[in-house]
């Protein structure tokens, strides 16, 4: 999970240009204030990296950092 | 493209008896809750029975029958499309010119994606301009999205599709009364955006060879080779030399009190905020006039349907103006400004058959 949540963090702070500083679990997409070609941009980002494929609309605005590497941890896991 | 003198447009749209409510599509799981909020739409009409070349021909019957033209006087019958018009290796516009006795008029077909329609009264502005004797011209728009091919709520991003059919007859002032002067048409391009709808997708040989439309899965091919942002930058810095350049051709500033409206394409009100909305705003601040919101995305006929609703509604006082704006996959964009004639012409006894609902947002410029 800890790997999963620092890769994360990097693509939000190295492709999305979002400061380190802003990015927690607690962290919503609503605080992120991301518009819509940036969610499918970070969709994107995320099936690169980790080969999973966690579509924009589950990134909703109510959403926390936290709960979205839960979602990449638990589609990465082998079955 | 620069215009000698205003061109004459009478314009109408056509929709089916069908409407699906965002409230029926959320209902029967077609849409998500969140896409709901960010497309922004009551509903879409919905054709289940007829077919897009027969939806053109009603409106384009109405409209010539409102401005008192004789098909056969007709130079051109141009019709724009998106998607399958009902038949293979079979063309639409003939059937459009066939049914409206338009025995003189050269029937060709524009497959320009979502700006086809604009692009259809330019090439028809072009013909009156360098053709003393050409007639008038006719361009129809006509689509429908249906499954299993076309998912019209899931199909892209940051728009629904909606049924349904449009004519505009583009013809010399001199000949009869206008329900709108066309003053200025701009149209700027961006033909390295074709990939958007291409993405990874090998060519194939047979139509939908990929399966069902699904433009999500290309933009997602351009976003990861490209980003989001080539796209939107690429989109503003077009929109805006279209819109200068029909308010210069226009005559008009952007804050001139003439300029009632700035009509929006009809996509997803989210889309249109992040897009459309930004350099628009920069450039005038006329009254942002959205018509779509009943309607959903025309395919080919988003700016063609303002058009119809401009010239079938009061929206418009005599001597005001409207800028148009549009734009469509390829990637083309066209601002049209249009103005109310100041001696009113008669009424139309056919109006639209589902007048939008328009809602409207003071810009903060």
């Amino acid at each position: 999970m800890i790997a999963v949540q620092e890769s994360l963090f990097a693509i939000l702070s190295e492709k999305m240009g979002i400061p380190s500083a802003e990015l927690r679990p607690d962290t919503t997409f609503e605080d992120l204030d991301l518009d819509s070609l940036a969610l499918i941009e970070l969709s994107v980002s995320i099936q690169k990296s980790f080969g999973v494929v966690v579509d924009e609309m589950e990134l909703s605005p109510e959403r926390r950092l936290g709960e979205v590497v839960a979602v990449i941890d638990a589609k990465a896991r082998p079955a | 493209m620069k215009l000698r003198e205003p061109i004459g447009l009478s314009a109408g749209s056509w929709y089916p008896p069908g409407w699906q409510s965002t409230g029926q599509a959320l209902a029967g799981g077609e849409l998500d809750s969140r896409s709901a909020r960010d497309l922004g739409y009551a509903g879409v009409p919905v054709a289940t029975t007829e077919a897009p070349p027969e939806m053109a021909v009603s409106a384009a019957r109405a409209v010539l029958d409102r401005a008192g033209c004789p098909a056969e006087t007709l130079s051109l019958v141009l019709h724009a499309s998106v998607h399958h018009q009902g038949h293979d290796a079979w063309s639409a516009p003939h059937f459009i010119a066939d049914r409206l006795d338009a025995r003189r008029a050269i029937p060709i077909g524009l497959l320009q994606q979502c700006n086809g329609g604009a692009a259809g009264i330019d090439l028809i502005v072009s013909r009156l301009q360098g053709d003393p004797d050409a007639g008038p011209g006719l361009v129809t728009t006509a689509d429908r999205f249906l499954l299993p091919s076309w998912d019209r709520w899931r199909g892209d991003y940051g728009m629904a599709a909606g049924d349904g059919a449009t004519a505009v007859l583009v013809h010399r002032l001199a000949e009869r009364p206008a329900e709108l002067e066309l003053h200025a048409t701009a149209s700027t391009v961006a033909a390295d955006l074709e990939i958007m709808h291409r993405g990874n997708d090998t060519f194939e040989a047979a139509p939908l060879g990929h399966g069902p439309i699904n433009v999500r899965r290309p933009k997602r091919d351009f976003i990861a080779a490209f980003g989001g942002e080539r796209f939107v930058k690429t989109a503003a810095d077009a929109i805006r030399t279209a819109v200068r350049q029909a308010l210069r051709d226009a005559g008009l500033a952007g804050d001139d009190e003439r300029l009632r409206y700035a009509v929006l394409p009809r996509l997803g009100a989210r889309a249109m905020q992040e897009a459309y909305i930004p350099p628009l705003a920069e450039l005038t601040g006329a009254e942002q006039l959205d018509l779509g919101r009943s309607t959903g995305h025309l395919g080919a006929g988003d700016l063609n349907a303002s058009l119809a609703d401009l010239a079938t509604t009061d929206l418009l006082a005599p001597g005001q103006y409207a800028l148009v704006l549009n734009g469509g996959g390829g990637f083309t964009w066209t601002a049209m400004v249009v103005r109310r004639p100041s001696t009113p012409t008669s009424r139309p006894s056919t109006p639209t058959s589902r007048p939008s609902t328009p809602t409207s947002k003071e810009t903060a410029s």
